[in-house]
This record gives C-alpha cells, sequence and structure tokens, in this order.
C-alpha cells in the first residue's frame, strides 16, 4: 500500500507540473494602450524684418507647426508640465509646415515616446517657400541689401526702419539663427532653454537650411540631421553636384537658345530648384516702390532702397516675377547651352556651398546624422554623400544610414519619410541626452 | 534473442543515422493514456481500443469486448519574436523585438471506441471509433495598426489562427489470419476535416508610386482575414501484427487519407489608411478626395469588408509505421516504433474565393477598388481571387520509444519518449500558423490504474522543440503576399491524457 501512495504521489506531481505548464501568460499588446496622445499647436507667425518682402508674402507670415507631448501639457490639460526638448524640422522644396505632421510626424511621435523609443520633445515645423518650392533657407548678402523706411505718414517719432538681405526671398540665416530661436525661447516656455536640447534637421533642401544654420549660427543647437540634400554644390571633384543638372534644366526648358523663355511652372520642380537658388544666391534687384496697405487703410510706401544689381546679364531671366508684382529677377548659374557661367556660379553660388562655409563655422559639439539613398532625386546621393565624406575628412564623426525602399518600392523622394522621420526623432532624442 | 536485437539496431540506426525517414506537421501527437504514456511506441502492443489508431491488427489479438473513451489537453507554449520588417528596415505594425507567445488555451482532443468480438466468419474482431489523427491549433496577437497608419481602428486579437482538425470515424476489422501468430486489421474511416485560419496580410496599396495615397505607411494595406470552413473525405488504416514468439511482436501500419475538398465562408477585412491631411477640406491635395470617390475608400481609415464563399482543397499525407514490443518479462515491456509520413504531398493552403459580397459604393464599382478588395492576386499566368499559404513540406519521420511496468494488479506504470521530425525544413516555412520548429524530443509517462473490469489511466508529456530563426519575408509564389513571418520561433508542448477503459 505504501508504494500504491509513492506512485500515487509521484502521479499526483506529474499532473501538476503539467498543470504549472499550462499557466496563462496572458495577452500580447504593442503600444495603443499606453499611448499619451500629444498635441499640436498651428501657429504662423509674422516675421516682419526676415520676410519684409518676400515674393508674394505681403503680410510676412510663416507657417508653423508643432508637436507637443502629453508630458509638457500644463497639469489643468492633463500633463505634468514638464520642459522638453525642441527639434525643428525643415521641410523640403515645394513643402509646407504640414510635410512631416502629413507623414504622420505626430502619431510616430506618440508611438515612439509611448514605446520608450525616443524622449517626449517638442518638435517645430516651419514652411518652406511655396511660390517656387524654397530659397535654401538662405539670406545672403550677395543676394542684396535694402534699407527701409516703412509707415512714413507715422510721425517721425514712430518711424520704423530696418535692413534686410535678399528682400526677395526672405532672410531665412536671420530667421533662423536668431529671431525663430528668440521666439521660441520667449513664447514657448514649454521649452528647455538650453542649446544641448535643441535639434533642427531636414529633408532635401530642408537639410541644406539646417547645416546651413547650424553652421552659421554656432551654439543654437547641438545636433542636426539632413536626409539626401544639396549639401555639396559641386560634388566630390568639384565639377559634379548641381553641375551635372544644368543640361536637365535647359532640355526641361525647351529655350530653343533663349532664356527670356524661362518658365517657373510647378510642373518643372528642377527649374524651380534652380529659380529659389538664384533668387536666393544670385538675385538681379532693381529698385522697388512698394505701396502698401495696412493699418486702418493707411498708405505705405518704401521711400528708400540701396539695392544690389548685377550687371553682367548673361543668364539674367526677367519677367518671371512681373514689374507689376515686384520685379525681382534673377541670374542663373548657367547659361543656355547648360554650361556653368563662373561669374554666377563660382562667384555666388559656391561661396554657399556648405563645404566653403564650413571653414568659417564650426561644427564643434553637434552631433549629425546623415541618410542618403542611391535612389535620391537631383542627384542628391551624390552631393549627400560628398558632404559626408568632407566632414568625416574636417574630423567630424557622422552618423550615416543608407537606405533603400524594399523591393518593389524604391525609395524615391517622399516615400520613406515616415521611415527616416523615425530615425531622425531617435538620433536626436539619443543627442539630447537624459 | 537475436532477432529482437537485430530488429532493435535497425529501428536504431533508422532513427539516429536517416534523418530523412526520422511524424510531425498536423499529425496528433496519439491517443490513449496507454499509448501516449509509452511514447507513442504502441504498433506492437495494441491492447485495447486505441490499437483502431495504432495497428487496427491488434483487435484480432484481443480477446475481451471493450469501450474506453480519453480526452488530450494540449498547451502550445510558444514564443515568438518577431523581425517583421520590409527589407529589414521598415516597421509595419508588427510587434517586433518583444516576447510575444500564443494565446493561452488548452484545448482538449477527445477519442473513443469499443470493439466486439463477432462470430463473422469464424471470429471478426469489430470495433467503431473517433479519434482525430490530424490536430493543430494555435492563435497569436502579433500587430496593431500603426498610429500613424489608422489611430482609429484596431484589429481583433485572433489575427493568426491555425484550428485545424480532422475527425476519422473508423470502422474497424481485424482476423487473425495466422492463429495465434499474425493478424489483420483493417480500418475504414469517414473523416471529417474543420478548419479554422486566419491571418494578417499587407496587401500592396494599388495606387501609382507617386501618389500621395500610397507613400510609407499607407504603401501596405492591411488585411485580416478569416476562413470557416470544413469538408468529408475518406480514409483507410491498414496493419499487420506478428506474434513472433512468445516474446516479440513486429507491427506494420499503413494510412492512407485521402484527399478533402474544404468549404466554407470567407470574411476579408480591410483597415484602410486614414491620411487626415487628404481630407482637410480646401487643402490643396484635398480638394479631389471626398466621400463616394475611390480615393475617398483608400484615405478615410475605414474597414472595408468583403465577404465570399471559398474553396481550399487538403492534401493528407500517406504514411507507413512499424513497431517492435519485447516482453522481458512478466511485468516488463519494451517498444520500439517508427513512422514516416510523406508530407512532401501537402502543399500548404490556397483558399479560393467565390461569390463575393458586402461591398458597395466605389469599392464595388472602381475597378481599381474592386479588383483590390476581392483580393485578385497573381497565380501562376493567370490572376485569381484567392489567398495561398504554400509550402514546401518534406517527408518526415517519427521514432517512438517506450516501456511498460505492471507494477502490481492495480497499477501499471507508464513511460516512454520520441524522436518527431518537422516537415518544414527550411526556416521560412515556419509561421505563427505552424510552429513545427525542428526535430523535436518528447519525454512520456504515465499510470494506469485497474480496478475489477475497469482501467483508469493517467498520462502525461513534455516536448521541446528547438529554437528557430526565419530570417527573411519570403514571398515564395511571389502573388506579392509574404509566406514566411521572420523572427525567432521557440516552441514547447504540454500533454496530458486522462482515459477510463471497461471491459467486458
Amino acid at each position: 500500500m505504501r508504494s500504491f501512495l509513492k506512485i500515487f504521489a509521484l502521479a499526483l506531481t506529474l499532473a501538476l507540473s503539467l498543470s504549472i505548464g499550462c499557466s496563462d501568460r496572458g495577452t500580447n499588446s504593442g503600444y495603443i494602450q499606453e499611448v499619451e496622445e500629444g498635441g499640436m499647436l498651428v501657429s504662423p507667425h509674422i516675421y516682419f524684418d526676415e520676410l519684409f518682402l518676400q515674393i508674394r508674402n505681403p503680410f510676412q507670415v510663416l507657417g508653423t507647426k508643432g508637436y507637443l507631448p502629453r508630458v509638457a501639457y500644463a497639469p489643468i490639460y492633463g500633463g505634468r508640465g514638464k520642459p522638453v526638448p525642441l527639434l525643428i524640422l525643415l521641410p523640403p522644396q515645394g513643402y509646407d509646415e504640414h510635410f512631416y505632421f502629413d507623414h504622420g510626424l505626430m502619431e510616430l511621435a506618440d508611438e515612439l515616446i509611448a514605446k520608450g523609443e525616443i524622449q517626449p520633445m517638442a518638435i517645430l515645423t516651419i514652411s518652406n517657400d511655396l511660390v517656387f518650392g524654397g530659397y535654401f533657407y538662405a539670406g545672403c548678402s550677395p543676394g542684396g541689401d535694402s534699407s527701409y523706411t516703412y509707415f512714413p505718414n507715422l510721425p517721425d517719432t514712430m518711424t520704423i526702419a530696418g535692413t534686410l538681405h535678399n528682400p526677395g526671398s526672405g532672410d531665412y540665416d536671420l530667421l533662423l539663427g536668431y529671431s525663430l530661436p528668440d521666439y521660441i525661447r520667449r513664447a514657448l516656455t514649454f521649452v528647455i532653454d538650453d542649446p544641448s536640447k535643441w535639434g533642427i534637421g531636414g529633408l532635401g533642401m530642408g537639410a541644406y537650411g539646417a547645416f546651413r544654420t547650424v553652421m552659421l549660427h554656432p551654439g543654437v543647437f547641438t545636433s542636426v540631421s539632413a536626409v539626401d540634400s544639396p549639401l555639396d554644390f559641386d560634388g566630390a571633384d568639384g565639377n559634379a553636384g548641381f553641375e551635372t543638372l544644368f543640361d536637365d534644366v535647359i532640355a526641361e526648358q525647351a529655350l530653343g537658345g533663349d532664356l527670356s523663355a524661362f518658365d517657373s511652372s510647378s510642373a518643372l520642380p528642377l527649374t524651380q530648384l534652380f529659380i529659389g537658388g538664384s533668387l536666393a544666391f544670385s538675385p538681379h534687384d532693381t529698385m522697388v516702390t512698394l505701396l502698401a496697405q495696412r493699418y486702418m487703410d493707411r498708405p505705405a510706401t518704401i521711400n528708400s532702397m540701396t539695392r544690389y544689381v548685377i550687371t553682367d546679364s548673361t543668364t539674367l531671366v526677367e519677367d518671371v516675377i512681373k514689374a507689376d508684382e515686384n520685379n525681382f529677377d534673377f541670374h542663373l548659374p548657367f547659361d543656355v547651352s547648360g554650361n556653368a557661367y563662373a561669374p554666377i556660379w563660382e562667384d555666388l553660388w559656391l561661396p554657399n556651398n556648405l563645404e566653403n562655409i564650413l571653414p568659417n563655422s564650426t561644427l564643434d559639439g553637434v552631433d549629425i546624422w546623415i541618410a542618403t539613398s542611391a535612389e535620391a532625386h537631383f542627384g542628391y546621393h551624390e552631393q549627400t554623400t560628398s558632404f559626408i565624406s568632407t566632414l568625416t575628412g574636417a574630423g567630424y564623426a557622422v552618423n550615416t544610414l543608407e537606405y533603400s525602399g524594399y523591393d518593389g518600392s524604391p525609395a524615391t523622394f517622399d516615400r520613406y519619410v515616415y521611415d527616416l522621420m523615425r530615425e531622425m526623432l531617435i538620433f536626436h532624442s539619443e543627442s539630447f541626452g537624459e | 534473442m537475436s532477432i529482437v536485437r537485430h530488429a532493435a539496431t535497425i529501428l536504431v540506426i533508422i532513427a539516429l543515422f536517416c534523418p530523412g525517414i526520422m511524424a510531425g506537421g498536423y499529425e496528433n501527437s496519439g491517443i490513449g493514456t496507454q499509448a501516449r504514456g509509452m511514447g507513442g511506441a504502441f504498433r506492437a502492443v495494441v491492447d485495447d481500443w486505441t490499437a483502431a489508431y495504432y495497428n487496427p491488427a491488434g483487435y484480432a489479438f484481443i480477446y475481451d469486448n471493450q469501450l474506453g473513451a480519453n480526452s488530450a489537453f494540449l498547451h502550445l507554449r510558444n514564443e515568438l519574436i518577431p523581425s517583421y520588417r520590409l527589407d529589414g528596415i521598415y516597421e509595419t505594425g508588427v510587434f517586433n523585438d518583444q516576447v510575444n507567445v500564443n494565446k493561452h488555451e488548452i484545448y482538449s482532443n477527445p477519442a473513443g471506441g469499443f470493439l466486439v468480438r463477432l462470430p463473422i466468419y469464424g471470429e471478426t474482431v469489430m470495433g467503431l471509433s473517433a479519434f482525430q489523427p490530424f490536430d493543430y491549433n494555435i492563435a497569436w496577437k502579433l500587430y496593431d495598426l500603426p498610429l500613424a497608419y489608422n489611430d482609429s481602428l484596431t484589429l481583433p486579437e485572433d489575427q493568426f489562427v491555425n484550428n485545424f482538425d480532422v475527425v476519422a470515424f473508423q470502422l474497424t476489422l481485424a482476423r487473425e489470419l495466422v492463429e495465434d501468430k499474425v493478424s489483420f486489421g483493417l480500418g475504414i474511416q469517414v473523416l471529417r476535416a474543420d478548419l479554422i485560419f486566419n491571418s494578417v496580410a499587407f496587401r500592396d496599396n494599388p495606387w501609382e508610386d507617386d501618389s500621395p495615397l500610397n507613400v510609407r505607411p499607407f504603401d501596405l494595406i492591411t488585411e485580416w482575414n478569416t476562413n470557416d470552413g470544413n469538408g468529408w473525405g475518406f480514409g483507410l488504416k491498414g496493419g499487420l501484427l506478428f506474434n513472433l514468439n512468445e516474446k516479440l511482436n513486429l507491427g506494420v501500419t499503413a494510412n492512407l487519407p485521402f484527399d478533402i475538398t474544404l468549404s466554407g465562408s470567407s470574411r476579408l477585412e480591410y483597415y484602410m489608411p486614414k491620411i487626415t491631411s487628404l481630407l482637410v477640406p480646401g487643402s490643396e491635395s484635398g480638394e479631389e478626395i471626398l466621400p463616394g470617390t475611390t480615393e475617398y475608400l483608400f484615405a478615410a481609415g475605414g474597414k472595408i469588408v468583403d465577404t465570399a464563399d471559398f474553396e481550399c482543397d487538403l492534401k493528407l499525407p500517406f504514411s507507413v509505421g512499424a513497431g517492435l514490443a519485447y516482453q522481458v518479462n512478466d511485468k516488463l515491456t519494451v517498444a520500439f516504433d517508427a513512422e514516416y509520413t510523406f508530407w512532401s504531398k501537402y502543399e500548404g493552403l490556397d483558399f479560393v474565393f467565390t461569390n463575393h459580397r458586402g461591398l458597395t459604393g466605389a469599392a464595388d464599382t472602381s475597378d481599381i477598388a474592386k479588383e483590390f478588395f476581392i483580393a485578385e492576386l497573381p497565380f501562376g499566368d493567370t490572376v485569381l481571387s484567392h489567398h495561398a499559404y504554400p509550402v514546401e513540406w518534406q517527408d518526415a519521420g517519427k521514432v517512438m520509444m517506450g516501456i511498460r511496468y505492471k507494477f502490481n494488479d492495480r497499477l501499471t506504470l507508464l513511460g516512454g519518449g520520441a524522436v518527431d521530425q518537422s516537415p518544414a525544413r527550411e526556416a521560412t516555412e515556419i509561421t505563427p500558423q505552424f510552429v513545427d520548429t525542428g526535430t523535436k524530443y518528447s519525454i512520456n509517462g504515465g499510470v494506469l490504474f485497474h480496478h475489477g473490469q475497469w482501467d483508469f489511466g493517467l498520462a502525461g508529456s513534455y516536448t521541446d522543440y528547438p529554437d528557430q530563426t526565419v530570417p527573411d519575408l519570403v514571398d515564395s509564389n511571389e502573388d506579392g503576399l509574404f509566406d514566411s513571418f521572420a523572427g525567432v520561433y521557440s516552441a514547447a508542448t504540454y500533454e496530458t491524457v486522462l482515459s477510463f477503459q471497461y471491459r467486458f
């Protein structure tokens, strides 16, 4: 009988062991349940000086849109009022402040924060210019300066005056390097006021703008991210980059040897790229007398201007911007045969090439992330890889990502923005530190 | 004794050195407490009603009538750490890089039967039984819609499901061919197959690559489909049992199920992208995307449902087996079995849809939308409305060893083990719906309690699977849908069998 009991106990143990082996392990969950949804800030802002005469922007408005994580909300709105780092994203050519959000930025940020892959951060995007697709987020002095006196009908004590760079394209150097950060510090109190917690990035033309801003304004941002961009105008050998596109623009235009037939249609993005660049780097500004209707219908006349005018008309394109609107003309960096025109290309465009800005700037202390795909348009892959080489050659550490589309879905321009944003957010979050 | 040594040696050699003939797949692990307690090595033992399953010839040497039943309780404790990314990079919403477990379910696998000795042509033993020769049941939740894709909808939890049963209703007839020496048994089966098969698929967005409707993460549209059907078929099971001498038995079996056509209903649910930016009134890109348009279907974030009838051919495999049982003394019996199943015949599942219904509006009238929603996919040189889950399985073997020790008149102890090969030799054949990761090892044990004419049994087994890594997403039949599910799979199976038997 004792043996029987031993055997029975053994069998019972076996049965219990199997029962334990059948314990419930629960249900898998991803991240949906834990998401604290952030909010969206849509806040167009007027930058009077910086965008004073920007083409077809009579109210000097810069489209601005932002993401605010829930944790940064004030407690009365369900948050904890915790200040957060800041990331500014610049859209590519032809896109506005909605670009990144249209590709799922807010939901992606919510997801990554919920999964703990990034720390909560505020993300601000601005609009690129939509008239010609963008001006490389530049504002360079070679393009011309103007001084102005505004509201002349006001009493003398209230006269408003200023000096502008590149009035037609706007002064993004001033805007991104000073005015916008200043506005953020004053108005967006949920952002940590510490350069180590500020980053900037972009795709395409936006990436050029991000690097340009970081290089011209050291100490404002300490992380920069870029994806396939005109980062090296003349390529690795000095004769590539944009120079390989000049013929393509001529072919796209079908000019027949006459630059006056130059067409700025938005259906010609390559053409628009060079119009925007020319208005930024090689404008042929002419005297403008602007009659503006402003407060209480009081006329305001710009009564004083000094303009930079390039006397060489070899590559001058006139009448794209009609005189009755603003009369901003521009000089292309290539002639009607598609050959680089040195006085414009070398003297005005290339000084804005990042590798030429770099020696007079510094990226010390700036975390750098650059992604590129061999399938990128406009030869941006070659320009991007060349700039990576320039940076590494100068001793800077660069985090790089070579990406391609999956089978059947090439990595053309904006198809992978969603995925690239994921990588950018993670990079900046890690750069911000604890 | 030399026969025993030779036979055992042959079986061991088969087991160790011939992986090509070492039954996995959807084969049931077995029925009966006694057989399961002995690791399944029962073809040459076959002295209870479960001989209908293991070797019908055993009925001929059972001299009392029997009535018995059992239920096996199985729990598949599998884990999956997915790495389901397009091109290894691009996220889809699958729960990557985390340990996921299959849905908790302990499913029962009942069986029962009786046998009686009848005075037909001398003496013929006849039995009726019901059991499941093929069985698999697993369910997973592995996916959420990415928030940026659609933050309003959620999928059902039963996302990846394979609930596959084939029940055999078997008439068994057995006779002694040579008195006390050789018997033959034949099982004539009516087979009933039932299948619930759910899957999540990522369908190529039909819009052009440069369309804002077709950028990441809207490039792949999430489809959840569930297919529920059944079918009837026939099967044959035959066996021979040789009493080689007073101590040694040899059993030889063959099992031939015929193909079954499953038919039933399918439900295809499409969780559409929610592209808010394209729906803003007055926005540049949203002007044309108005309710009722085809574009609206692909941007409004709704759920589109198509229901259809389906048919699916089920090609069940032929199998053969052999076993030796040696009665060492009055108390101890040792048994070795080997089984070989021709799983290469099985080609997977191909649900061919007809009689679509449920689509309305633009989903039904627009060619681009309708073709998409009725799952028209390339199939060979044609386009067919279907979903295919093809496999290229290989034949698989299984060897088993068991011991039975009659402790006393009231108690019998059982023990055993098995080595069981997976028919899915290529890692890419492993999917959440079929986690048979490789050659697996089982350890079995059990007890039988005897009380008068009653036997009560309890057996248990644990099966350990090797970890398996599926490295890539593969579209093996080039229909645009991935047939593999990348990730690291690990698995274990627990089984408990309870039984009773009445001898009369």
